[in-house]
């Protein structure tokens, strides 16, 4: 246990000294990327309180099962958000849409409730105005929670129920800057959180570094012949860079929200609950590049290769949203469980996501520590 | 026996890195473990310590034997690593404070240790400032110093004096001596023999993971050669002063260079008095004479085919 609190106490040290590469730029380029992005792309974000979006709305369903849309769209949550006209023809919805009347047309087909009923593709047709993207946005994400509706609803009619009820989910709405509140993030909110989470990744580096130097080659190797067990001495190491790591955060934390006003929500210690397991995560991200590849330049190449990637598709850089089943790569994305974790915290977003998400953290936390003890085994030669 | 390696073996892949292996080691000796590059000296310390995985064979150090992590018998021991490991953003105090906390030390005598290994390794009035501005030769003593912090019974050096200054290098073979004279046994390899030579008093001589000899130095030398060779710088030489030497029963050759005689003669056979009067005799002015003894260069030349650093 002392030999624990040594290697902690010196790692951390030396972590500090080294100012001028890591530490200060884990907290300087932070804090300057939220200003600058923050500002540069504010005119995306411009709406703090969301005015409602107008949409043309065409209803030649056959069938029954429209019905339940109908519903959804007078659901004052939806309807806070979508100020809907109801149309009586695609000819006369693409006027108005071409006129900017309006931002998108909702489009159900004749058949949309035997396709609902039959497993199909159920066809419920969007279509934007070119030049607002982010009202044909948050339309898709409206509908989208629609359908996860229908899908569970489907799933109820095979399972044998009668009577099928449309349960219709909200939560996924925060996958956009857009909560079911209304609220909506300005630029600085929003990447007060994605830089912040694009920085916790990049403390994968510390550990990964940590594990090379300390542990696999070096002075690691040194310290190895001293007293100190492997396990107290990997403990020491992992606990030392979450430490290191997680300052920063409160450092950013607090700045952010002291000096640029960013808005962390009500329920800061859930944020930096959150903020913890995401650096625990990457922690264990680097602490795995490292013992697989037992190479310090390629432990980093691949570590800022991935953080790139998943501050990506998580959106992180600016909101982008994937086609079809590209979309379900995010899930692979650290950054956009724990920006979906935070958003829907900030935001009052339903708890159960936040608890998915989490969840899916712990789970690629397990995973990363155990592969890596698995490669460390086949690593002492 | 301080330590006792019986029959080790260590394969990578082919290489056989190291060759069934036996060597004893006694209690307060500085053993020394010579080799060119690639011999197989980091191997065996790093079995000896526990980094490397056994192949087979058996290591007995304080009369234990090593199998796997043992921070007892660690305790004991101190390493000086062959490439230089100490932490460039901690000052040499921290770097020596946080090893001696490793081993167990602490309070008082934590403080105190410190002070004595930074001492000891002339480091004591640079103790606060970072190795990154330390010359090779000062990163060298302080890891040394680190290895020493907790007085230990035994210390395997690996090659602690590479690419270092002169001044450097005599503090550290000076220190070597002392911490024999202070009790400790000492492991030292090297590669370069005149190091071995001047500190060891039992050596091994590796090559290829195999040991090729073991002994005192002068049982080492005594494996080589049968001749010594004397070089005498002089003036006004001629040729019939190299006939009168080569006469002398002992001698092998004779040679004259511009102003230098060299002389091939039996080991022992102590004719510098013979050769001097003729020299005199003739008229000639002797400036400078030396005498070469066999080195261990020439002993691992004999054995091996091969000089030591290729
Ligand atoms: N981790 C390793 N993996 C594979 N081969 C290794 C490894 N470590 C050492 N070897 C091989 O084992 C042999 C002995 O190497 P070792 O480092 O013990 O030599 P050495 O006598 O210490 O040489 P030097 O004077 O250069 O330090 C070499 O052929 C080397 O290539
Ligand atoms: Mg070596």
């Amino acid at each position: 246990m002392k030999r624990i609190l040594t290697i902690i106490k010196y790692m951390f040290l030396k972590n500090l000294r080294d100012t001028g590469n890591t530490l200060l730029q884990m907290i300087v380029l932070p804090i300057a990327l939220i200003l600058i992005l923050g500002m540069s792309l504010s005119p995306i974000f411009e709406y703090r309180e969301l005015d409602p979006t107008s949409v043309g709305y065409l209803n030649e369903d056959e069938g029954s099962m429209s019905v339940y849309f109908d519903q959804f769209l007078e659901m004052p949550e939806i309807s806070e958000l979508l100020k809907v006209h109801q149309i009586d023809s695609l000819d006369q919805g693409l006027e108005s849409l071409k006129k900017g009347e309006l931002s998108a047309l909702i489009h159900l087909e004749a058949d949309f409730s035997a396709e609902v009923l039959s497993g199909g593709n159920s066809a419920i047709h969007i279509t934007g105005h070119p030049e607002r993207e982010l009202r044909k946005a948050i339309v898709e994400n409206l509908v989208e929670g629609f359908v996860s509706g229908a899908n569970a609803t489907r799933a109820m009619l095979v399972m044998g129920e009668t009577e099928p009820v449309y349960a219709y989910t909200t939560g996924i709405l925060v996958d956009h800057p857009v909560s079911s509140s209304g609220l909506m993030p300005g630029s600085m909110d929003y990447y007060a959180v994605t830089m912040l989470v694009m920085i916790i990744m990049y403390g994968a580096l510390y550990s990964s570094f940590g594990m090379s130097e300390s542990y696999l080659t070096n002075v690691g190797q040194r310290i190895k012949t001293t007293p100190i067990s492997r396990k107290e001495q990997y403990t020491g190491l992992t606990l030392s860079s979450v430490l290191i790591v997680y300052l920063q955060v409160l450092v950013i934390l607090a700045f952010t929200h002291f000096v640029f006003g960013v808005n962390w929500g009500d329920n800061i210690v859930m944020i930096m609950l959150i903020a913890f397991v995401l650096v625990v995560l990457a922690n264990g991200l680097g602490v795995m590049v490292a013992m697989v590849t037992g190479n310090e330049m390629k432990s980093s190449n691949l570590i800022n290769a991935f953080v790139v990637f998943s501050t990506f598709i998580a959106g992180g850089y600016w909101p982008i949203n994937l086609p079809g089943l590209l979309n379900y790569i995010r899930y692979l994305s650290p950054n956009y469980l724990a920006q979906t974790a935070i958003f829907n915290t900030i935001y009052d977003g339903p708890a159960d996501q936040v608890i998915l998400m989490l969840a899916g953290m712990l789970t690629m936390i397990i995973a990363c520590f155990m592969i890596a003890m698995i490669a460390e085994r086949r690593a002492v030669k | 026996m301080i330590v006792e390696i019986n029959n080790l073996v260590k394969r990578y892949g082919d290489n056989l890195a190291v060759d069934n292996v036996n060597l004893a080691i006694k209690e307060g000796e500085i053993f020394g473990l010579l080799g060119p590059n690639g011999a197989g000296k980091t191997t065996i310390i790093n079995l000896l310590t526990g980094l490397t995985r056994f192949g087979s064979g058996e290591v007995k150090i304080f009369s234990h034997k090593i199998n796997g992590h043992n921070g007892k018998i660690k305790k004991h021991i101190g390493i000086v690593p062959q490439d230089i490991a100490i932490y460039e953003d901690l000052t040499a105090a921290e770097n020596v404070t946080m090893f001696g906390k490793l081993y167990g030390l602490s309070g008082n005598e934590l403080r105190e240790r410190v002070g004595q290994a930074l001492a000891f390794t002339g480091l004591d009035e640079r103790a606060k400032e970072f190795p990154k501005k330390f010359s090779g030769g000062m990163k060298r003593r302080l890891n040394i110093a680190c290895a020493i912090v907790h007085q230990p019974r035994l210390i395997i050096m690996d090659e602690p004096t590479v690419g270092i200054d002169p001044q450097s290098r005599k503090h550290i073979l000076n220190s070597v001596l002392e911490l024999h004279e202070q009790g400790s046994t000492v492991i030292y390899t090297s590669h370069y023999m005149e190091e071995v030579e001047q500190l060891c008093s039992q050596i091994a001589i590796m090559d290829q993971g195999r040991i090729i000899a073991k002994g005192t130095r002068e049982e080492l030398k005594e494996l080589v050669s049968s001749e010594e060779k004397i070089d005498i710088t002089l003036t006004g030489a001629n040729y019939t002063l190299v006939e009168k030497i080569t006469k002398i029963p002992e001698v092998k050759e004779c040679s004259l260079g511009e102003d230098k005689l060299t002389i091939l003669t039996a080991k022992n056979s102590a004719i510098i008095g013979r050769v001097i009067d003729i020299i005199t005799a003739t008229g000639a002015d002797v400036l400078s004479m030396e005498v070469e003894k066999p080195t261990l260069e020439s002993v691992f030349l004999t054995l091996t085919g091969k000089t030591l650093r290729d």
